[in-house]
């Protein structure tokens, strides 16, 4: 029920966003310095434009856009019909269309952890299930069998289903193909660890978009001892749990996927790497096709295989 | 005759360690652990002074979450063979599984004191100096690790957070700005990303593309032109190969200088142009542009930060 109002609640959110943003499009543009009248301004120290960084070559790394903007000049002359007229009247609109945005995918994000949570249940099925038809086995009971495997088959039918349902929920949201989420199946990686290095997942939808007393909450948590230590560890972008299955750095974002650069600018970027030594991303063994595939130099020390930093209590599956 | 015993029983050992060392290392990267604690196991009976059948006993344990069993094997193998580092590490790796954190740091000290080398040693050394809130011991072991394997990821990452935790603001923005460069996709890029922006720079950010939040390096251009540096090239890469992906994607290009609309205008146009010219398949009706004369307002966390010159990539809600 809390679930349906929530979801209704965004909804109207939603509704009330886009009027906002549609309502607007008909007001000349003007430069609306008014509209942020409300907020601090706290420094410009992020302006990162005309640093003056002239020393680069040429970019070496799209292999797939060909595109070379060299010759396009300044002289704004788009040469289109919307040559007079920007898409947002002004900054105003322009921020609201990005929270709009912002909530729609909010809505998504609890749609693929519905989605991630149907393959949980569907799985557990499965495992229930399959014990019942080896607990017939054992008690040699042929019919208790035959209608057990019956049970499996249906919760294996279920299962793929929603493991169907979950593949296209993740890459309808991330924009990523089903072959890429597949691909990253493949290596083993979970449903939740995909939606979350792909930022589809609610626990990192937010990040970059989140306010200030969360961030603060989230700090003092951080400063907490004994047991806590190892649950913080697990969480997302902490980075303190020990890989109990490789001992070695996990690699960042996620595995698989190669030759997508729609997957992120880790497999766009010449200067991505590919993991810490005698990680499986570094010894080319996840089929992502990161950037730079080149740090390994031998040696280290972990010998196993494993992508799981999740740790938590030394009780928690990996993936 | 009594050589030839002999020597046929050395062989036979001999040949018995070695098979540990090939066996071993095959059930973890198959991650058939309970097969192997079957073998191995069973190897570690026959042969109880077999160091490497209870390490990688303790190595399946371990991996199952059955860190007190795992111990106990890990423990017989450092036992067994003390000059062996990773048999040490690793029982470091099981006392943090069963939050026996005193116990953890002995072990990882040991290890570094016999292999000064240990990589993983050091660098879950500063994981527990992080946890503990003693930052600076943190710093000095993620040093260590990054003149080892210089782009350790979990090594880059904490030693940002770390330099945040010791007010060291510019090397904590320089370390974070390492760890996006070699790092940029997934939950810990887009964490560091979000810290990098409470720090006032915005090299990179954190944008919703579709319904997805990723993380794109901040474009930059020739100072004065439309003329977008090769840096971030890279996003447009990633944003053309999302729209692709998926055809219903379209996204707004909104540039911001201040006190210059023509020149913002003609930053949206070479960027959409760009886009086009290598993704011929999308129709420029996915890529509306706007352009204001005006700083843009980010706000971040409590603060807002006016960006004279900015690009911003916002999805279109149909």
């Amino acid at each position: 029920m809390s679930m349906i109002k929530n979801k209704f609640g965004l909804l109207l959110l939603i509704l009330v966003l886009a009027l906002a943003v549609g309502a607007p499009r008909a007001m000349a543009q003007t430069d609306d310095s008014a509209s942020d009248a409300g907020s601090q301004v706290t420094g410009d120290t992020g302006d990162t434009a005309d640093t003056g960084d002239t020393g680069d070559t040429g970019d070496t790394t799209d292999t797939g856009d060909t595109g070379d903007t060299d010759d396009t000049g300044d002289t704004g002359d788009t040469g289109d019909d919307e040559a007079e007229a920007p898409s947002f009247a002004n900054p105003a609109q322009a921020a609201k269309a990005e929270a709009l945005a912002a909530a729609v995918a909010e809505v998504s994000a609890r749609n693929v952890a519905e989605a991630e949570q149907g393959v949980t249940e569907a799985q557990t099925a499965v495992d229930t299930a399959a014990a019942a038809v080896e607990a017939a086995r054992q008690a040699e009971d042929a019919e208790a069998e035959a209608q057990a495997q019956a049970a499996l088959d249906a919760a294996m039918a279920d299962l793929q289903k929603a493991q169907e349902n979950a593949e296209q929920a993740i890459s309808e949201a991330a924009s990523v193909s089903v072959e890429s989420i597949a691909s990253m199946r493949a290596q083993d990686m979970g449903w939740g660890v995909i939606a979350q290095e792909l930022g589809v997942h609610p626990s990192t939808l937010g990040l970059g978009h989140m306010k200030q007393q969360n961030k603060t909450q989230a700090r003092a948590n951080n400063r907490e001892h004994g047991r806590s230590m190892v649950a913080k560890a697990a969480q997302p972008g902490n980075a303190t749990g020990r890989n109990i299955k490789s001992g070695v750095s996990r690699t960042p974002g996620v595995s698989g996927g190669k030759g997508s650069k729609a997957v992120g600018l880790s497999r766009a970027s010449d200067k991505a790497k590919s993991g810490a030594v005698n990680s499986n991303s570094s010894k080319g063994k996840d089929s992502s096709g990161r950037g730079n595939s080149g740090n390994s130099n031998a040696g280290g020390n972990g010998k196993g295989k494993g992508n799981s930093n999740a740790g938590g209590n030394g009780k928690g599956k990996g993936h | 005759m009594k050589k030839f015993i002999a020597m046929l029983l050395v062989a036979s050992v001999l040949a018995a360690a070695g098979c540990a060392k090939v066996v071993g290392p095959y059930y973890l990267q198959q991650e058939e652990y309970k097969e192997g604690i079957r073998v191995m196991g069973e190897r570690f009976k026959e042969n109880p002074d077999d160091a490497d059948s209870a390490y990688y006993t303790g190595r399946y344990y371990l991996a199952l979450n059955e860190p007190e069993k795992g111990l106990s094997y890990l423990e017989k193998a450092a036992e067994l063979a003390p000059g062996n580092a990773d048999y040490v590490f690793w029982t470091g790796v099981a006392y943090w599984a069963l939050m026996d954190f005193d116990r953890e740091r002995a072990a990882y000290e040991k290890a570094v004191s016999l292999d000064p080398n240990h990589i993983s040693a050091h660098l879950y050394l500063g994981h527990g100096f992080v946890d503990r809130g003693q930052w600076a011991q943190a710093l000095k072991e993620y040093d260590v690790v990054l003149g080892l394997d210089p782009y350790n990821p979990e090594a880059l990452y904490n030693r940002a957070r770390v330099l945040g935790e010791l007010d060291r603001k510019s090397g904590e923005i320089a370390a974070w700005k390492q760890f996006l460069e070699y790092y940029p996709d997934g939950s810990m890029a887009m964490t560091a990303t979000e810290q990098l922006n409470l720090q006032g720079d915005f090299s990179y950010r954190n944008h919703i593309i579709g319904q997805r939040n990723v993380t794109l390096k901040s474009m930059t251009f020739k100072p004065g032109t439309s003329v977008p540096d090769a840096d971030g090239r890279a996003s447009l890469t990633v944003l053309g190969a999302m729209m692709k992906a998926n055809r219903d994607l379209a996204v707004h290009i909104v540039a911001y200088v201040k006190g210059n609309a023509p020149l913002a205008k003609a930053r949206a146009a070479a960027l959409r142009d760009y886009m086009l010219n290598g993704n011929p398949n999308i129709d420029r009706a996915r890529l509306p542009l706007s352009w204001f004369g005006t700083a843009e307002k980010v706000e971040v966390g409590d603060s807002v930060f006016a960006l004279d010159q900015a690009v911003n990539f916002i999805t279109e809600v149909r």
